[in-house]
């Protein structure tokens, strides 16, 4: 369950009871949390501080092993006050994601340039960058590139059982960039009813509803409109030097929207040298993360 | 250390060697293209790759080569297990990335089986293959040839004799079959007694299968082939056939008989010592241009000597075939051997292929249910040499993954790799 956490306090109990996994959005301390906002624009950050904490007081536990944070990063914040808010506050690593790109109003496009921030650029503008990068694991974003260059490329990483046996194919993928095929590894029901692929997508690509009659999911449809997505980005994606190992979700590509946009993740031939640069880079500042990630990461 | 000595050099082991050290401070360098290896105890290449190894140093230490002067040293650089480049600059060190086997979802790491419950129905790709027992054979024959078969039946597909007439029925197989196309299953193997084709429709039975896109084989002794013939003609399968020293019936069998023409068949012929070897030639006959027989060794008890001749893993064995880094991480890890396929028995029980326990029964269970009961308690698609006598060996990943025969011996190392005792 994705939360703001307001109404957390009311349903706790019943949470608990059914183990529920809960991702509670906060994005830092009291300025950084400063966009979420009640209705009249009063600050929620208060009661969401109050409502975590108080299920951390009432069952521990539960807290430790099912509560965790999701924060976006924007220009009120970065990466190291996230990991230092979340860390000293709860005892907790946040998982940190950038505003999402598609879907801007391009009305208003400066507003919406001045409060993104990249992940990769916080994390190298804060004074303890090394610290906060081992320490964030797959929640860095050199971390967690580094590691999706050796689950991509590394002949000694296996995607499961069957790829043990049978062998690694020389191009993994059959479909254009990495989107998890819809209801393959989660399901994303809003309030409104809207049923989406993910958390993290706009809720405009729903791929079914619930209501009081039930679920409605068109298959069928849910598949062509999947195949349309594909043909859209596949032009894109045939030049891109890292066609055969991007993982970058479509819904975040840009692409959907606007045909004449350039996706955030392409890469061309320079591109693709600075990528490779930067994956030995990182080995080189942490040796030690190249055995940690192949005797214990996962990719989730 | 001075920089700008030119004795300095970067020093990696090759990432195309499996290092493996014993408990007792052994080490085995095996290189997986060429083949090439070394068992080594000295002090120096034993630090070398322990340093090596270190994660802090990434699988490049700088050396000066005129240091190690050990023998093995030498030859480990010789053949290729150890590499040099030059040193120019520390800050220019070479990153090796060594070979560590990363597997995802390794069944193995979790702590509590039931996690395998967040794979969902998708659990069933990893269902490659069905063994199908239609029915038992209950000819009426003398006991020497039916305790014979009752030993073969367990250590290949073929099935075994037992007084009984039951077999599984069509709505049985449909029911499989139905499922088995929502898993990775390409190969169905049916195994046919002698009991199975009386009782049912043979059309009813062709169009069954007919309708499932797999790739059939049906096993049988060559005693039945012209029952099971006539109630599979017309179906696209191929028939693996076996003859033993009971076949014969003192009649020469001949395989480029027209019966065969026009038909996949494979011929096998089971052999359990030096004579059967040398007098098969005698009963079966060949054209010689289109046939072939697979001999294969059967366990009876009491011909250990036979196997350990010919069946046995030698270290020639091992040094004649180059086993790649991915047969070893593949090793480690699961039984290719018996990975992937279940056995469905006349009575709808299932055991895996490769182990005798009763995983539990088509009837009340959906073949998710047994592929979840395998992938937590581990009957035989994770039995690795490691979880038998042979984990103390250098060897244990770069030989094949037990074998039926061990399974059925109890015998877990059939090799003479190593000095070791058979061990139960």
């Amino acid at each position: 369950m994705t939360t703001n956490a307001l109404l957390l306090p009311k349903y706790l109990d019943y949470i608990v009871k059914k183990n529920f996994k809960v991702l509670i959005s906060l994005d830092g301390d009291e300025r950084g949390s400063s966009y979420r906002a009640y209705h009249d624009g009063s600050p929620a950050f208060k009661q969401v501080v109050e409502a975590a904490l108080l299920v951390k007081n009432k069952y521990p536990v539960f807290f430790e092993s099912n509560i965790n944070f999701n924060a976006v990063l924007h220009d009120r914040n970065s990466v190291e006050d996230l990991y230092t808010f979340f860390e000293t506050k709860f005892g907790k690593r946040p998982r940190i994601g950038e505003i999402n790109t598609s879907g801007i109003d391009p009305a208003q496009t400066d507003e919406f340039k001045q409060m993104f921030k990249s992940k990769r650029a916080s994390l190298f503008d804060g004074d303890r960058c090394s610290e906060i990068e081992e320490k964030l694991d797959f929640e860095s974003p050199t971390f967690s590139s580094a590691f999706n260059y050796l689950f991509m490329k590394s002949p000694y990483m296996y995607m499961d059982y069957n790829e043990l046996l049978f062998g690694r194919k020389n191009n993994r993928k059959e479909f254009p960039t990495g989107t998890c095929l819809p209801f393959s590894k989660k399901t994303f029901i809003t309030v409104s009813g809207k049923i989406l692929p993910c958390e993290r997508i706009s809720h405009k690509y729903y791929v079914g509803t619930l209501d009081e009659r039930g679920v409605d999911i068109n298959f069928e449809h849910v598949s062509e409109t999947y195949n349309t997505y594909y043909e859209k980005v596949a032009r894109t994606c045939s030049r891109c030097y890292d066609r055969d190992s991007c993982l970058c979700c479509l819904f975040h590509t840009g692409l959907l929207g606007n045909s004449s946009t350039v996706c955030r993740h392409f890469m061309n031939e320079e591109d693709d040298k600075r990528y490779l640069a930067c994956q030995y880079d990182f080995f080189k500042r942490h040796p030690e993360l190249y055995a940690e990630i192949m005797n214990n990461a996962e990719y989730y | 250390m001075d920089e700008n000595n030119e004795n300095f050099r970067w020093l990696y082991i090759s990432p195309d060697v499996y290092v493996h050290e014993s408990a007792g401070g052994q080490l085995l360098l095996y290189h997986t293209v060429s083949g090439k290896h070394m068992v080594t105890s000295d002090p120096e290449l034993t630090q070398i790759a322990g340093e090596v190894y270190e994660p802090k140093n990434l699988g490049v230490i700088e050396c000066r080569l005129h240091d190690h002067t050990s023998i093995d040293f030498k030859k480990a650089v010789q053949e290729g297990f150890i590499k040099t480049l030059p040193y120019k600059d520390r800050k220019l060190k070479p990153i090796n990335f060594l070979p560590i086997l990363n597997l995802q979802n390794d069944f193995s790491r979790y702590e509590n089986p039931d996690d395998i419950a967040h794979l969902g129905r998708n659990v069933c790709r990893f269902l490659t293959e069905l063994n199908i027992y239609l029915s038992y054979e209950n000819k009426r024959t003398n006991t020497e040839k039916r305790d014979f078969r009752n030993k073969v039946s367990r250590q290949i597909l073929l099935p075994e004799y037992k007084n009984s007439r039951l077999h599984l029925h069509l709505p049985d197989i449909e029911n499989v079959l139905l499922q088995a196309t929502h898993s990775g299953i390409k190969r169905i193997n049916l195994i046919s007694g002698n009991n199975f084709f009386n009782p049912i429709n043979h059309d009813h039975f062709v169009k069954l299968l007919a309708n499932f896109d797999f790739e059939y084989h049906i096993h049988a002794y060559l005693d039945d082939f012209y029952e099971i013939l006539a109630a599979c003609s017309g179906l696209n399968v191929t028939y693996d056939l076996y003859t033993d020293k009971f076949s014969s019936n003192g009649k020469i069998i001949d395989l480029s008989s027209p019966c065969f023409a026009g038909k996949h068949c494979h011929f096998h012929h089971l052999i359990t010592s030096k004579e059967d070897f040398k007098c098969y030639p005698n009963f079966l006959h060949m054209n010689g241009q289109n046939e072939s027989i697979d001999l294969i060794p059967i366990l009876t008890g009491d011909n250990i000597n036979f196997f350990e001749e010919h069946v046995f893993i030698s270290m020639q064995d091992l040094l004649d075939n180059t086993v790649s880094m991915h047969a070893i991480f593949r090793n480690q890890k699961l039984n290719s051997n018996f990975f992937g396929i279940l056995n469905i028995y006349p009575d709808k029980t299932v055991s895996t292929h490769g182990s005798p326990c009763i995983l539990g029964n088509i009837k009340n269970s959906s073949l998710p249910e047994l592929v979840y009961n395998e992938l937590k308690t581990n009957t035989s698609w994770r039995k690795t040499r490691d979880l038998t006598g042979c984990k103390n060996c250098h060897f244990c990943f770069l030989c094949p993954p037990i074998s039926k025969y061990e399974i059925v011996s109890g015998v877990y190392n059939m090799c003479a790799v190593s000095n070791k005792t058979h061990s139960k």
